[in-house]
């Protein structure tokens, strides 16, 4: 092998797994030389003490111009007692579990992790982990948690599984701040950086995410825990600034706690830091929301968004942003606007999960907008009044577009290339899946634009209007739905009302019957399970 | 005069042997794609692969026979979504059973003859090889000489230690 020229090892070890990049290090210089860039081109580090060295050993050391990219994860232990903390011993350890006799050394060295974690001080652990930071000269999942379970047999995929259905109390006092604590060294560090004229850092992922945040004591009087949004002192404030003000990439991601009276601050603290980054051409924007939507939220309707000022700016807050993704709850008439103001940059819009107030006046202005190149939208909730429908005015909570504008079905489709202006009419918002669900509407499949034009001319619309809801042998319908299938890609049907009515038991007989088109057709699998037989026939059973 | 899926090619090895193969096999080499375009008359002048042997240039395009409906690789094929995975196809998996002299052989000509399907294939399976083993292992296997002192080795595993493992 060590025939090959260089630039070929070097292919071999882009291939190489990371454990055997860290082997081949050891093999000769030629080798270590091929392979040192590439084992730490990356790091990883929880809020551990034992983290923090390691950035320490690595950030003094010759090995830290490698260092391109830093990972700094913010997951918080919960602090289990010894019954806790067995009861939740992960099962992939479970065997060393039962045979090891030192379970009281394996119970301890989790019970350091957490003493560690809140022992971390922002202005000692925090303060080391700046220094370091800044040595990292060209600094431009959950690895670490591989280690630490291994030492403490329990890691995140054991307390994240836990539900509200099993009441258990996790901790003597929870300070749900230690996120913060994470996020605010790494925002500070950056800052500094620029202050001390070395190269800023332009792209972040910044998560602020309490994985057990399901699972906190109650503390507060409204029966919830109290997070501690960021807290830093005025002389910290301009560094964040600072740093913000130089990236040009930000994934912003934050799971929204239970107060919203903190997390509102949190959303303000944000929003003055987006204001200043002027430089911004990627902007992912997320924040995740608790899914119950039932109205009995500490803070009534607000949605959070009152927080977020520049949405409601009349100038251009971020003059070269080309990329926005969105997952934030806005109202149509704030979003629109704002979105017009960065038309001459915006090229690609991304809306996930976002409760919308009038979706339909959002969805048909956003070409109206914007130019784009791409557009990508999924799981918009509409909320107040604007639906123009009549079918659809006793709706609350109406969410459109669930299946995504890249579902590879007519309304869908069409949907995409009206929001990209390949086509100037909207289709009938009726015809979304999920709305069509609620009301009972028919999809009018007879009123849709040739879109897949090679498929839609051997379309048989006389099969849609020819079958039969009431006919007691459905077997001829499916036939008739599986040719729809086959031919247009029509799935937007009338499927969930096609079978009502029809026992189980014959269906079952019917889908035997046909299952050589079933076979022809696993291709579109997912689709059929989900859509043509409305989950009454699951997969085994069709197979 | 021939349709293009009917021409052949005459290519000649590093030790002069003249093959004769269909233009859409040899053309999985960019190499050749770019010589026919550039010469404009294939199948008639011979094309040299200078640093390839005739053993080497055979095997190399039995592997291309095999693909040579594949599709064109495309701009992101590079991507390192591709380079992480370690998957090798069966096929090419039971091709690349060979001494490790050839498989050195066959990477190289890989990359002079500008095969990335190829030279990935290769590549993926010499790291399948070290995957797994220790350094004295891989030493072994490969016949790396190890020209570390001691405490070199003993500082390189300290280092090692700063990366978390993945």
């Amino acid at each position: 092998m060590d025939e090959l020229p260089n630039e070929l090892l070097a292919c071999i070890a882009e291939r190489c797994d990371f454990t055997s990049l860290k082997t081949s290090r050891l093999l000769n210089n030629k080798w270590h030389a091929i392979s040192t860039p590439l084992v730490f081109e990356h790091f990883y580090m929880g809020l551990f003490d034992h983290s923090l060295s390691k950035l320490e050993c690595l950030a003094s050391s010759s090995l830290a111009k490698h260092v391109k990219k830093l990972t700094f994860y913010c997951d918080v232990l919960p602090a289990y007692t010894r019954a806790d903390w067995e009861r939740e011993v992960d099962a992939r350890f479970g065997h060393l579990y039962h045979y090891k006799n030192d379970v009281d050394a394996e119970c301890q060295a989790y019970k350091d992790l957490v003493q560690e974690q809140q022992d971390w001080d922002h202005s000692q652990q925090g303060q080391k982990f700046q220094d370091c930071f800044l040595s990292l000269r060209n600094l431009t999942e959950w690895p670490i948690w591989r280690r630490l379970t291994e030492r403490c047999l329990v890691g995140p995929d054991q307390w994240k599984k836990r539900n509200h259905a099993q009441p258990f109390i996790l901790v003597d006092s929870l300070d749900s701040g230690v996120d913060a604590r994470a996020a605010l060294a790494l925002l500070e560090a950056m800052g500094e950086r620029v202050s001390r004229g070395l190269r800023p850092i332009t792209k972040l992922q910044l998560q602020l995410v309490c994985k057990n945040f399901y699972f906190m004591r109650p503390l507060g009087h409204d029966g919830w825990a109290q997070p501690v949004p960021l807290c830093y002192s005025n002389a910290v404030k301009p560094k964040i600034r600072t740093a913000f003000a130089n990236l040009t990439d930000l994934s912003l991601y934050v799971e929204a706690p239970f107060d919203w009276e903190h997390f509102g601050g949190i959303l303000a603290d944000f929003s003055e830091f987006l204001y200043v980054a002027k430089q911004l051409r990627s902007l992912r924007f997320w924040f995740e929301y608790l899914e119950d939507f039932s109205g009995n939220w500490p803070g009534g309707n607000r949605l959070y968004t009152d927080q977020i000022g520049f949405f409601s700016q009349n100038t251009v807050v971020w003059p070269k942003i080309e990329h926005l993704a969105l997952k934030v709850n806005i109202p149509s008439c704030k979003l629109l606007p704002f979105l017009k103001l960065h038309a001459s940059t915006l090229k690609s819009l991304e809306l996930r999960h976002m409760f919308v107030q009038d979706v339909p006046l959002l969805l048909e202005g956003i070409p109206g907008a914007l130019q784009l190149d791409h557009v990508y939208i999924q799981g918009l909730w509409h909320y107040g009044p604007g639906l123009p429908q009549e079918e659809l005015d006793d709706e609350t909570n109406v969410c459109f577009l669930s299946y995504s504008t890249d579902c590879d079905r007519v309304y869908e489709t069409w949907m995409k290339r009206y929001l990209l202006r390949h086509t100037p009419r909207m289709p009938d918002l009726r015809d979304d899946p999920l709305v069509r669900i609620k009301t009972g509407h028919g999809m009018n499949l007879v009123d849709y634009e040739p879109i897949f034009e090679d498929r839609t001319t051997h379309l048989d619309y006389s099969s849609v209007a020819s079958i039969d809801h009431e006919s007691p042998d459905p077997t001829e319908n499916i036939r008739r739905y599986l040719f729809l299938v086959l031919s247009s890609q029509a799935l937007c049907l009338q499927c969930d009302s096609a079978f009502a009515g029809v026992s189980k038991g014959k269906l079952l007989t019917a889908v035997k019957q046909v299952r050589f088109l079933l076979r022809d057709l696993l291709w579109v699998g997912g689709y059929l399970r989900h859509d043509l037989f409305g989950g009454v026939v699951e997969e085994d059973e069709y197979r | 005069m021939a349709s293009e899926a009917e021409q052949t090619v005459k290519l000649v090895s590093s030790d002069n042997v003249e093959i004769v193969t269909e233009r859409k096999v040899a053309e999985r080499s960019m190499l050749i794609k770019n010589m026919i375009e550039d010469l404009g008359a294939p199948g008639e002048e011979p094309i040299p692969i200078m640093n390839v042997s005739e053993a080497v240039l055979r095997k190399v395009l039995e592997w291309c026979t095999h693909h040579k409906n594949d599709p064109a690789p495309s701009q992101d094929d590079d991507a390192d979504s591709r380079k992480k995975t370690t998957d090798i196809e069966d096929w090419d998996q039971k091709f690349m059973q060979v001494d490790q002299e050839m498989l050195f052989e066959i990477i190289l000509a890989a990359n002079y003859m500008d095969i990335k399907a190829l030279l990935d294939v290769g590549c993926k399976t010499v790291a399948n090889m070290i995957k797994g083993k220790s350094p004295e292992e891989i030493r072994k296997t490969f016949n790396i000489q190890n020209d570390f002192t001691p405490e070199e080795e003993d500082q390189i595993r300290r280092e090692n230690e700063w990366a978390e493992d993945r």
